[in-house]
């Protein structure tokens, strides 16, 4: 695979024979594509072993963070690659989870029909929500998207004609008739035991991942990614800035609204708290800084870290959420380019030092990585 | 129509803890653009400070509420020392998720200390006041009345004192400031003491009319925001107090009228029709005159 048409600003300097051992961490130049479907069919392997033999609160635990991969994936397109602060996941997610429930609980859609029905309603509103959001920029974008995300959670108190209020619903239909909770339709599979959710959202996100890195080399994703670094000097080359970043909410939010509704026919059941902003805006976006912006990696592993936290330190029962708040706030306080940024810097100083070892002259000074430094939102505030 | 207007100062009294939250957190972010997400934890512990001093230890209420401000003053200052300090040299999508996760440690700190069930506090004077047609407890009319005079007071200190004056020096440009010999660093700290300090006055006047609870900051570090963006970085002290009671007025007015669940509804929707319509806040900045305080 070539490097893709528009490299970082700051090219590595030392990128010689003492770094090329371990090019393949980094994101501009990367695997060949046949290496990288390799790779996700290990994965889906491995994940398909361990689920056959998984308990079911293993498989929920696993099912919960492969969820959130999804999630956090898919807001990586906007937050890592074209560094808007977007904070509007919990509005699509609430709405893809809802429409997913209702379809097949309360108007007897088959599942495939309210998967459609949320790609096209959460395309549909993006499209309109676009025309208007980025005419805020950096602080007040953030604001404006969890505006979204908190009107969507006080609706689905205040609907409750529809949403069920607080009691919540599920795709057994109105509570008070009981019954079990349906299978997930999708036409060509039929989802009902917990180890095939987990089997379908495993392959789903391997297929994202690998989808995502093909257009993030290719020119959109190029378009992206110059839209971060800068928007005036994008434009300037000829990019229209304002499509792109519109191009990349739409993809992001349809993505999270297809999610939704995959996790509320997996949950069974929603109630609005499943829709807090802590839970479906804002941790989103932590998962995407922890584990590192605009890389593959970064997401899936703040995934692991922040959904499965809680899960892996029950025991610890009250203490679990401070360490989760502790352990967040360390590492934006020392690892601001996430776990995967870290690892890179590791890496890079690794390699600097290997490179003094064979040759007496000092390998040139280079800033570390300035992709993660200046990260999403650039540092103008308004 | 008597009811409207027992509505609307209920409002002024819920207006009156957004007003002194949302000054706070508008000091800090025009003079240290700092985005703080976890200043409504300082209500909270205002609230719960408030809360220690009168029921645990007994000091008299006026005597804990001044306690309840110097402490949460200085610890306001020591997490700018600490955490803000470092955040701001990194990002503002550090500074963003990091004050959001200082916002879960303090809360779950609250939880660890004092407990999830809802704590109270009793007023220190009872009594009613009439004024025309509407009926308001003793305690609640003074409420709004201390926070017009603390309003006025911290007005005073920002525009005729030194300390003002390098505030807002700071506020329009830092460098320029730093290079005429002002200490910026000093000067960070002691603001971000008076903003929480203003956040904890809040919550140690409210403790006595709300439930006193951990997760309590995070309405008021929302609704602080709002005003924020609603007056813009560049507007003006009065139009801080203006629009915080204005929000709170229309909330209770929405929860009245329509449903009480209707009233976040309201509040946000109006943040993003706002936002859309001006996306810079209420007052474009000339560039030459970057905030004025």
């Amino acid at each position: 695979m070539s490097t893709p048409t528009l490299e970082r600003p700051a090219a590595q300097p030392d990128a010689t024979a003492a770094s090329g051992r371990w090019s393949w961490l980094r994101t501009e130049q990367g695997l060949t594509l046949p290496i990288r479907l390799l790779i996700a069919a290990v994965v889906v392997g491995i994940g398909w072993t361990i689920s056959g033999n998984a308990t079911s609160s293993d498989l929920f635990m696993l099912t919960t963070i492969v969820v959130w991969a999804l999630v956090a994936t898919s807001l990586n397109i906007m937050v890592g690659f074209v560094g808007q602060l977007n904070l509007a996941t919990g509005f699509f997610f609430a709405l893809g989870a809802y429409i997913g429930v209702l379809g097949t609980g309360k108007w007897e859609w088959p599942g495939w029909l309210s998967m459609l029905a949320a790609i096209a309603l959460s395309a549909a509103l993006a499209a309109i929500l676009g025309l208007v959001i980025f005419r805020t920029k950096a602080l007040y974008f953030a604001l404006i998207t969890s505006g979204i995300s908190l009107v969507a959670y006080e609706l689905s108190f205040a609907w409750s004609d529809l949403t069920g209020g607080a009691a919540g619903i599920s795709t057994a239909g109105p509570l008070s008739e009981g019954g079990i909770a349906r299978p997930f339709d999708l036409g060509i599979v039929s989802l009902e035991e917990p180890e095939a959710y987990f089997r379908f959202g495993l392959v789903a996100l391997c297929v994202l991942v690998v989808a995502l890195t093909v257009v993030v080399r290719r020119r959109e994703g190029a378009s992206w990614r110059a839209v971060r670094e800068d928007d005036a000097l994008a434009a300037s080359i000829g990019i229209n800035v304002a499509r792109r970043k519109r191009v990349a909410f739409i993809v992001c939010s349809t993505l999270t609204g297809a999610i939704g509704v995959f996790y509320g026919h997996w949950a069974g059941f929603i109630t609005p708290e499943a829709f807090t902003f802590g839970d479906a805006a804002f941790a989103p976006l932590a998962m995407v800084v922890i584990g590192g912006a605009g890389t593959f990696a970064g997401p899936i592993l703040g995934a692991v870290i922040v959904a499965g936290f809680p899960e892996l330190f029950r025991d610890l029962r009250d203490y679990s959420h401070l360490l989760y708040g502790g352990i967040l706030l360390l590492a934006m306080m020392l690892a601001p380019g996430g776990l995967v940024g870290l690892a890179k810097d590791g890496v890079r100083r690794l390699a600097r030092r290997r490179g003094q070892e064979g040759s007496s002259t000092p390998a040139p000074e280079e800033p570390t990585d300035p992709g993660a430094r200046r990260a999403p939102a650039g540092e103008d505030l308004p | 129509m008597d009811l409207f207007l027992q509505q609307c100062v209920n409002g002024l009294v819920l207006g009156g803890a957004y007003v002194l939250v949302a000054l706070g957190l508008y000091l800090i972010f025009s003079a240290m653009h700092i985005p703080n997400f976890a200043h409504g934890e300082m209500f909270a512990l205002g609230a719960f400070l408030q809360y220690m001093f009168v029921a645990t230890i007994g000091l008299p209420f006026f005597v804990a509420m001044v306690c309840s401000v110097l402490v949460v003053g200085a610890i306001g200052a020591l997490l700018e020392r600490t955490v803000f300090r470092r955040l701001q040299k990194i990002s503002t999508v550090a500074i963003l998720v990091g004050s959001l996760a200082l916002a879960i440690v303090i809360q779950e700190l609250l939880m660890l200390i004092w407990g999830k069930d809802a704590l109270a506090v009793r007023a220190p004077f009872e009594g009613q006041v009439e004024l025309g047609p509407v009926v308001i407890s003793a305690y609640r009319f003074f409420i709004i009345c201390a926070v017009v005079v603390v309003s006025v007071v911290l007005g005073i200190v920002v525009h005729r004192t030194v300390y003002g004056r390098r505030l807002r020096a700071l506020a329009q440009n830092r460098e320029v400031a730093s290079l005429t010999g002002i200490n910026t660093s000093l000067i960070g700290s002691l603001t971000f003491a008076v903003g929480s300090a203003l956040a904890g006055l809040a919550g140690a006047l409210l403790a006595p009319t709300t439930a006193i609870q951990p997760h309590m900051g995070f309405q008021p570090t929302l609704i602080a925001f709002v005003v924020l963006v609603v007056v813009g970085a560049g507007g003006r002290m009065g139009a801080v107090i203006a629009v915080g009671f204005l929000i709170a007025v229309i909330e209770t007015l929405a929860a009245g009228y329509i449903s009480n669940t209707s009233r976040g509804i309201v509040v946000f929707a109006g943040l993003v029709v706002f936002l859309a319509v001006r996306p810079e806040g209420a007052v474009q900045q000339a560039s030459s005159t970057k905030v004025r305080l």
